[in-house]
């Protein structure tokens, strides 16, 4: 389950425990341009799993989770869902099954957040009619879930950075995908708000659905996630939380030296 | 919503207004129904014609204005900045000049020119972006710039093959070319065609508002909630093309319309594509219709060109519009 296992020998399961599987990735490959960034990268997340991107700028975090997404058509390999192949399925079926949170929002146009946190009922109610007090309520506990049910009324091109964030991620959970991906969720917000989000998207994990964020901050992931991916330069380790956290896996991917320090909330690793 | 349907309504009933007294006052002042039958029939015949042309060329134009500020994702965009009515002004200006130096009939030939003009501006903005058009742009600030500086890149040239013409024209053309440019709602030939186009565009864009709602608000963000993406871009980009060729075939480049009234619109009503759209389309034919009037009126019996009308007021209102808003 540690390293790189070009062969793909996981792919024979039973079949009760291939129900539970939300995404499988099946010798993925990924490039910038021309740079590889992974190759033949075989990969499942099951629900209740909470899984924690992490590695250097540029090494393909955000490329794997638009790849994901179906974004992004993979350089090679295959993605699929419960439904089967990311490739022939079409936009909806995609949007019930995964949403995205990218790493920058950009609003062109002023809108009040409650409206924008309502679009995440789209998949759901694709015609032409206007959104009920139940979506309104809905709406109101996605965004008190994440702190922000005072700024309903308020306009998205108004909130700092971090709120911005916080309203995409309400979007996401009115969305309800099977899958949650999110592009470095906690990178925008403060001390109390990663921990507050991190809870969150713990939680969210549950029996039927899955997490895969990316991160910088390893402590995070150290306390929330259940599994990482650690991405290095044409090397990979994926698995359980406290078998790719080691400080000498994180070393050969980061490039600096992390001392471990134990304490009651668990590891804490510190770079020099 | 009941908002939004009474805002319909009173733009509805504005319409009707502005089309009635453009219907009935003209240069020699309003009718009166107490007038000689045949004079009242005769006026008549002249303006509601002239009136309706104003009133869908002004659709046109507000609805293509509000598609390209959806598609660019720009407030500030409007239907020429992608070179469709450069295009079209420069194959009328040329059509003109060839049937004036080989004889033909000037009649229908500007017509003819634009149309084509028009054709070729957007088979050249499709070869040249239809590319970055099938991707997604992952980026959520680089959508659109494309696309846009693709489109200004033509307009300008096509900028240079209208001053090319104007140069080469004859003493006696270049005053029917320079109204040509301005604007014209004289001819009401194609009012049929046109209005069929507005109509569809209309239905087009109201059909898809929910999904343009939220493309507005990015393609990556639209296409991961289900909206497919590349296809309602190139369809967006087709409809709003279709309605700016329309408008600028029929009556000339007409500026302001189709950046002034959606902008306006969104900052007084919001930006929901279904009643945005339709608002749009109301109020961009009244207005149109109205500036047209002014241009008859103000100093008749000299004609303004309506195009003077509408940058004098559209420069003005739009200053105000932007040093109001926050950004």
């Amino acid at each position: 389950m540690m390293t790189k296992e070009p062969q793909g020998s996981e792919t024979d399961m039973t079949a009760g425990k291939v129900a539970d599987v939300l995404l499988h990735a099946d010798r993925l490959t990924l490039r910038n341009g021309g740079t590889p960034l992974l190759t033949d990268f075989n990969w499942q997340v099951r629900a209740g799993e909470f899984w924690c991107v992490l590695g250097k700028n540029g090494i393909g975090k955000s490329t794997l989770l638009h790849a994901v997404a179906g974004l992004l058509p993979p350089a090679g390999g295959r993605i699929c869902s419960p439904d089967g192949d990311i490739a022939a399925s079409t936009p909806q079926q995609l949007a019930r099954w995964r949403g995205l949170v990218a790493q920058q929002q950009f609003d062109a146009f002023s809108c009040s957040v409650i409206d924008y946190v309502m679009a995440g009922l789209h998949p759901y109610r694709p015609g032409w009619g206007w959104p009920d007090e139940a979506d309104r309520q809905a709406a109101l506990v996605a965004l008190d879930r994440l702190g922000m049910a005072s700024y309903a009324d308020a306009d998205v091109t108004q909130l700092s950075g971090g709120e911005r964030q916080r309203i995409a991620i309400a979007t996401l959970m009115l969305q309800a995908p099977q899958l949650y991906l999110l592009d470095e969720p906690a990178s925008h917000q403060d001390v109390a708000a990663q921990q507050m989000l991190l809870r969150l998207l713990r939680v969210l994990a549950d029996d039927k659905h899955a997490v895969v964020a990316s991160m910088h901050d390893i402590n995070l992931a150290a306390r929330f996630a259940t599994h990482v991916i650690l991405i290095g330069s044409q090397r990979w380790w994926r698995g359980a939380v406290d078998d790719v956290l080691q400080p000498e896996l994180l070393q050969a991917a980061f490039g600096c030296s992390f001392n471990v320090i134990a304490s009651e909330q668990g590891k804490w690793f510190s770079p020099f | 919503m009941r908002r939004a349907i009474l805002l319909l309504i009173f733009l509805t009933v504005l319409a009707g207004l502005a089309l009635t007294v453009a219907g009935l006052c003209g240069s020699t002042g309003c009718l009166r129904l107490n007038g000689d039958p045949d004079n009242i029939a005769m006026l008549l015949a002249l303006r509601v014609p002239r009136a309706l042309t104003a009133f869908t060329v002004g659709a046109l134009l507000a609805m293509a204005g509000a598609l390209m500020q959806v598609l660019l994702r720009n407030p500030l965009a409007e239907p020429y900045v992608l070179g469709v009515s450069g295009g079209s002004a420069a194959g009328a200006l040329l059509a003109m000049l060839m049937a004036a130096s080989i004889g033909l009939p000037r009649q229908n030939i500007a017509a003819v020119g634009a149309v084509l003009g028009a054709g070729v501006a957007v088979v050249l903005l499709f070869g040249l972006v239809g590319k970055s058009l099938r991707r997604l742009p992952l980026s959520p600030m680089a959508a659109g710039h494309r696309l846009l500086l693709t489109g200004v890149m033509l307009a300008a040239g096509f900028g240079a093959v209208i001053t090319l013409v104007l140069t080469l024209a004859a003493d006696t053309q270049l005053r029917g070319m320079v109204f040509w440019l301005m604007g014209d709602l004289e001819d009401s030939r194609f009012l049929p065609i046109a209005a069929l186009i507005a109509f569809a565009v209309l239905l087009w864009s109201v059909w898809n508002a929910p999904r343009l709602n939220l493309l507005a608000r990015g393609e990556s963000f639209a296409q991961l909630l289900g909206v497919p993406v590349v296809r309602l871009r190139v369809a967006t980009l087709c409809a709003a093309s279709l309605a700016t060729a329309a408008a600028v075939t029929m009556a000339g480049t007409i500026g302001f319309v189709g950046l002034v009234v959606p902008h306006g619109l969104r900052l007084l009503i919001g930006n929901d594509q279904r009643v945005l759209l339709p608002a749009a389309a109301l109020a961009g034919g009244a207005g149109l219709t109205l500036a047209d009037l002014a241009a008859r009126t103000v100093v008749s019996p000299t004609q303004l060109p309506v195009g003077v009308i509408t940058a004098l007021i559209g420069v003005p209102l739009f200053l105000w519009l932007l040093s109001r808003s926050r950004t």
